[in-house]
């Protein structure tokens, strides 16, 4: 008989040496098929590792490819330890980005000072509202929050679609296609690093991260939050109005949400478009999860996620790897930390079936 | 003062040897420029694919397959080579074409799809390499960076005159990736060949919102099959939910009769052979002669008399449709090939009846 338990705690160092024992097995794996399909395992992993950390340059463009998925794993992280399974971070991360296009539309020649700011608070409130809405769906009519995010995913993706397509943010003077026209200058987020996009979002990323720790560690809100997910019946009886903080548990995530599309669309593309958004709130889901749903290692996953993604891009541009193996091996690499990361949870044992 | 004729012979022989000499050593510039040029001429060239999904999508899959066919002819004896990047938008996409400008292996690095962001910043700081850039949502940049548009709004027409004729409920389907402007006008001329025939057509249109998204392009193909339509033309290749549902179908980009030969009646194909062949000649041109590059600023496209677009072939519907059906579809695609025919191209948003 196998018994599969949930372990009271899980020690840093057990994590480390599970999500470590992943990185060696996917590799392991990821040789073999590279080794099979008759290209240069040395060259892939070289490649990888040059696109990962191998230079300045590329380990700059790591972190901004890390900045969104820092943003969707903290919104996980703050959702699902008040065990509410939200997987609306990518139509709440929408929400953000089309909430700050249209503060940006009445910005007009704002200097940079004032409209950055705006453009930041007001995805703030689109992401927000989008989550405080499936928040409310399920306390005040119990509507199962997976169906509801998931519906509101579509939702969100067509209206923006229906904005874009020959709507009225349609970009003018091109031939028509998904996007708005080019964001002006003082609507970017600032550059830290030029050459390679690193904005302040990635700031904003790093102090989120704190701000959810210290949330969840030291305050009555994060206690909450806690006890929501251990214990929602306890909670009630301490007298706390269990809707209010599903409201604001969904608020905040939502919120999150939203600045990883702020930080796509004003940090990098600079042109609100569907494409380049897409997956980046289900990948933050992940990130989450092999976080351990703790704010620092949803930060640490994310960080090497972004290393993954530009190593990948480095392997697929210059090895001689067939370009299908890439996404072959992110997949590979990913199953085995969701593997660590279930193994890290819980406990499985074989037992002999008692008859007695 | 007279100079001595001794003197005179002496300085004449002088100037003999040194205009052998100076013809001699033009000759020999002559040859080595000749030498030079001869050597700067390309045997090699690298093209870098920048592609949004990958060999799965039709619209990927038939460029490689062309580009596979145009380095088999290998115009101007190039041996040509290429590399394909999957996957890839925005920034990504634009970091993989900075990497393979870097590397000097890729002298066009052809983004397949809308980049224009990303090789306006790179165009300056590799003025050598050709960028190209492929259909809606880009703009001409000139210089080093051109602009291919496919239309295949033709043989979009001449399949609408086939489901006009074909349908029983009088309800057609078209499941779109995107409405941009090179969807918008394949679906348009659709419903305009269904229209020219029977003009008691309905007409469903739904978006996937996804250039390639299988399960969606299956729930929106049941959606429309729900609402009545016993045809739908596939732009987002949902075969398999034909073949399941028992409805006719129309493939896009590549000849799908194959794959799904029982709901598969044509395709509309597209051909990027005259796009490359027309890339790499202003390439060569560039490489060879000096010539410098002189990207259009407007959309370029080859029509199906170019050879840029064509209907596919029957496959086990040949002799399932009446003969009379073929033969006015042979008419009408002759006419479209000698202009007698034009199919105006109609960019507005499709929408259902």
């Amino acid at each position: 008989m196998i018994e599969i338990t949930r372990r009271q705690t899980v020690g840093y160092r057990a994590r480390i040496v599970a999500y470590l024992l992943a990185l060696v097995m996917g590799f392991a794996c990821t040789s073999l098929l590279i080794w099979l399909s008759g290209a240069s395992v040395m060259e892939g992993f070289s490649a990888l590792f040059e696109g990962a950390f191998g230079s300045e340059e590329a380990m700059l463009q790591s972190l901004v490819a890390a900045t969104p998925l820092i943003f969707t794993g903290l919104a996980t992280v703050i959702a699902y330890r008040a065990e509410i399974w939200s997987i609306g971070q990518e139509g709440q991360m929408f929400a953000g980005a089309m909430s700050g296009y249209f503060a940006s539309l009445y910005l007009g020649g704002a200097p940079m000072v004032v409209a950055v700011p705006v453009i930041i608070l007001a995805a703030m409130i689109g992401g927000a509202l989008l989550g405080m809405l499936c928040g409310w769906l399920k306390s005040r009519f119990a509507v199962n929050e997976i169906i509801s995010t998931v519906m509101l995913n579509y939702v969100i993706v067509y209206f923006l679609s229906y904005l874009l397509a020959g709507g009225p943010w349609t970009a003018e003077g091109s031939t028509s296609y998904h996007q708005t026209a080019l964001l002006a200058d003082n609507f970017r987020l600032p550059l830290i690093v030029s050459d390679v996009k690193l904005h302040i979002g990635f700031l904003l990323a790093i102090l989120a991260t704190v701000l959810c720790w210290g949330i969840l560690k030291f305050t009555p809100f994060g206690f909450e939050i806690r006890a929501l997910g251990a214990n929602p019946t306890a909670l009630r009886f301490k007298g706390v109005n269990v809707a209010r903080t599903i409201l604001i548990v969904m608020a905040v995530s939502g919120a999150l949400s939203a600045l990883a599309g702020v930080s796509e669309i004003f940090g990098v593309n600079y042109r609100l478009k569907g494409d380049v958004l897409t997956g980046l709130g289900f990948t933050g889901i992940i990130v989450g999860m092999i976080g351990g749903l703790n704010p620092f290692g949803a930060l640490i996953a994310a960080l090497l996620f972004g290393a993954l993604e530009n190593g990948s891009l480095y392997m697929s541009v210059l090895s001689d790897i067939p370009p299908a193996l890439v996404p072959a091996m992110q997949g590979i690499l990913l199953l085995f930390f969701l593997s660590a990361s279930v193994i890290v949870r819980y406990r499985v044992r074989i037992r002999r079936a008692s008859y007695v | 003062m007279q100079k001595p004729p001794t003197n005179d012979k002496t300085l004449a022989n002088l100037e003999n040897s040194m205009n052998i000499f100076k013809k001699l050593g033009s000759a020999a510039a002559m040859m080595l420029l000749a030498t030079q040029v001869f050597a700067a001429e390309p045997t090699k060239l690298g093209i870098g694919l920048i592609l949004a999904t990958g060999p799965e999508a039709a619209w990927d899959a038939t460029l490689m397959r062309d580009v596979e066919s145009v380095a088999e002819a290998a115009p101007h004896g190039l041996d040509i080579s290429y590399k394909n990047v999957n996957g890839v938008w925005g920034e990504e996409a634009g970091d993989a074409m900075e990497l393979m400008a870097r590397s000097g292996k890729y002298q066009i690095i052809w983004a397949h799809s809308s980049y224009s962001d990303q090789v306006k910043a790179l165009q300056e700081k590799y003025p050598d390499v050709l960028f190209v850039v492929v259909g809606s949502g880009n703009e001409g940049l000139g210089g080093n960076a051109y602009w291919v548009y496919k239309r295949a709004h033709e043989p979009s027409y001449l399949l609408g005159v086939l489901a006009g004729r074909l349908t029983e409920s009088d309800v057609v389907g078209v499941v779109g990736q995107f409405p941009s402007e090179d969807v918008n006008d394949q679906i348009n001329s659709f419903f305009a060949g269904a229209r020219s025939v029977n003009s008691d057509v309905k007409r469903k249109v739904a978006f996937i919102e996804s250039w390639y998204d299988p399960a969606k392009a299956e729930q929106f193909t049941k959606a429309q099959i729900a609402a009545g339509a016993d045809l739908t033309f596939q732009l987002v290749e949902s075969f398999e939910t034909c073949e399941k549902e028992k409805i006719l179908c129309f493939g896009n980009y590549v000849d799908h009769g194959a794959s799904a030969p029982k709901s598969v009646v044509a395709s509309a194909l597209i051909s990027w052979t005259p796009d490359l062949n027309w890339i790499i000649d202003e390439w060569y041109d560039h490489a060879a002669n000096g010539a410098p590059y002189e990207g259009n600023t407007k959309e370029h496209w080859f029509s199906m008399a170019e050879g840029g677009s064509s209907l596919s072939g029957y496959h086990d519907y040949e002799t399932k449709l009446p003969d009379q059906l073929k033969e006015e579809i042979a008419d009408l695609s002759k006419q479209i090939e000698t202009g007698a025919l034009d199919i105006p191209v109609n960019l507005s948003l499709p929408t259902s009846d």
